[in-house]
């Protein structure tokens, strides 16, 4: 009687509070295919993929907003025998919209493989910019940003000279509803001091609530 | 009795015509009543009709001329003339239905008589005010009926044109009148709007038993009626003021470029950011869902569609135009049937029916 009760006042709050909440928060859940390309001065080139889950979230105030992203997934070689290895990445940026269609964004960067030689981790402060518009009216929208790296770091191995990279894609908002679906190219490369490059290249897709 | 008549002409050759013109109408009465108490009645019969028969300004007054006819029934009655007596009370009765005789005065086969003339006569009377202002929501004007004897009546005021009465305005009344009867009229026609300035009258109908008129009295009625000016009608919102509600088709261009933009970026990113990697296939989905979008943008854009801002902007602008129109109407409706309404009314006159 009681989780009824508490249900029911659960429903008559919760409707309003969505709405107020769909205005400032957004949230989804990613997933997509990846591959990662390693290309070393000395050693073998690898060639790994596979299939990574995740989600990502934003909080919204006028201009200011505060994004975050975590994903993780394993990635096994596609040919020859490179060691298979878990990779998680996440970012935390905080970005600045002057004008609709235009964001600035700067923040944390953090990339782990994670392997059984050990882990390695790629740490770095980032800085880009986000464009956006519409393609069909309202509901469906375009966006291309590019980013690259303030600093970059690495734990193992040669240091990283810097990240740079960039992402294309597609969000659909159904009309009525604060929900949305988006497709996403995203690619970076990460190129060490001595010449080497690690691209890490993918499809996402994720569906999510709020952000209108 | 031929002793009477020829006292009567002694009288009448000694007071001589000038004399009796000389007389007023009042002491001609008071002769009639004093030659009805002195058992002379042919003579009172002279003096009370040539005492009626004074024309104005000598004329008797209402009540002195209701006594007299009353004294001339009587007299009639003890000359034997039974039917002119009759004849001579109901002409008392229409003239002045609320007249009763007194009982102290005239013998119980007078009054008897009387009260039998009075039943059998169908007369109403009419008391209005001179003067009537209906200002206010309480103000009324008071019409007083009087009934001979117990009979249907209608009262009915109508426009009064050229000395005919025109159409009904109002029907106060409908029903039986018996001793008398006070109806209310607030000035308003049947819809509740005060009467126009003008010439009305107001008739009370007695009805026969066949529901036929037998006679009516006619009060003119005078009706001057000040009303509060209207409020005019707001304009509805000008063109200018509207936004366009529909999409003129052009445009689109915009989603076409930013289809294809991001449709480049997705291509050539690699090329861009790892020239040397092998990129993904992925990105061919991507530039084709950018493309298709922008395309259907691009057409959606240039086929004409509603602007649901501008569309509730215009809704806005005439439901407020409307509420507006609507408080006018209301204040209009309000004023229609606010009015100072003065009546004025003249005497009475009795209509007899044929």
């Amino acid at each position: 009687m009681i989780a009824a009760r508490l249900a029911l006042a659960g429903l008559l709050v919760a409707a309003p509070l969505q709405a107020q909440l769909t205005r400032y928060l957004s949230a989804g859940l990613d997933a997509g295919s990846v591959k990662l390309q390693t290309a070393p001065i000395s050693g073998t080139a690898e060639v790994l993929s596979g299939v990574v889950i995740g989600g990502s979230g934003s909080l919204s105030f006028r201009i200011v907003s505060l994004h975050g992203s975590y994903s993780e997934g394993n990635l096994t070689a596609d040919s020859g025998n490179a060691a298979s290895r878990d990779l998680v990445d996440g970012t935390l940026m905080l970005a600045i919209r002057p004008v609709r269609w235009l964001a600035l964004r700067a923040g944390k960067h953090l990339r782990s493989y994670i392997g059984t030689s050990g882990t390695r981790r790629l740490e770095t402060w980032e800085a880009g910019l986000r464009v956006e518009g519409p393609l069909v009216g309202d509901q469906v929208r375009a966006h291309v940003d590019a980013f690259r790296s303030l600093s970059a770091s690495v734990n193992v191995g040669a240091a990283l000279s810097h990240l740079q990279g960039g992402s294309a894609g597609v969000t659909f908002h159904l009309p009525r509803a604060p929900v949305w679906g988006r497709i996403t190219y995203r690619i970076d490369q990460a190129e060490t001091t001595d010449g080497g490059t690690e691209t890490l290249d993918g499809i996402i897709l994720a569906i999510g609530f709020g952000g209108r | 009795m031929a002793r009477r008549l020829a006292g009567l002409f002694v009288a009448l050759v000694l007071a001589g015509p000038a004399t009796a013109r000389a007389q007023s109408a009042a002491d001609l009465l008071a002769r009639g009543i004093r030659a009805t108490h002195d058992l002379e009645f042919d003579s009172a019969a002279v003096w009370l009709r040539r005492a009626m028969s004074r024309p104005a300004p000598a004329a008797l007054s209402d009540a002195d001329r209701s006594r007299a006819m009353m004294y001339l029934g009587a007299t009639e009655f003890f000359r034997d003339r039974r039917d002119s007596a009759t004849a001579v009370f109901r002409r008392l009765i229409v003239a002045d239905p609320r007249f009763r005789p007194d009982l102290l005065v005239f013998p119980p086969e007078v009054t008897t008589l009387f009260n039998e003339a009075r039943l059998g006569t169908r007369a109403a009377a009419a008391a209005v005010p001179a003067r009537t202002d209906i200002a206010g929501p309480g103000d009324r004007l008071v019409i007083r009926l009087y009934g001979s004897s117990i009979h249907d009546v209608t009262a009915v005021v109508s426009r009064y044109f050229g000395g005919t009465a025109g159409v009904a305005v109002r029907t106060l009344y409908s029903g039986a009148l018996g001793d008398s009867l006070e109806v209310l009229w607030d000035g308003r026609d049947s819809s509740g709007i005060p009467a126009d300035s003008g010439n009305y009258i107001l008739r009370v109908a007695s009805l026969g038993q066949d529901r036929r008129v037998v006679r009516t009295v006619e009060i003119p009625l005078a009706i001057s009626s000040i009303r509060r000016d209207t409020v005019p009608w707001p304009l509805p919102p000008a063109d200018s003021l509207l936004r366009p509600e529909r999409t003129t088709g052009g445009g689109g261009t915009r989603s076409l470029v930013m289809g294809l933009v991001t449709a480049g970026a997705a291509i050539a990113l690699p090329a861009m950011v790892a020239p040397d990697a092998s990129a993904s296939a992925g990105r061919y989905l991507v530039a084709g869902t950018a493309t298709v979008a922008g395309i259907i943008g691009m057409l959606r854009a240039r086929s004409p569609r509603p602007i649901p801002e501008n569309v509730a902007a215009n809704q806005q602008l005439r439901a407020t135009w409307q509420r507006q129109a609507d408080q006018v109407r209301a204040d209009n409706e309000a004023r229609r049937r606010e009015a100072r309404v003065t009546i004025v009314a003249s005497p009475a006159r009795v209509v007899e029916s044929r």
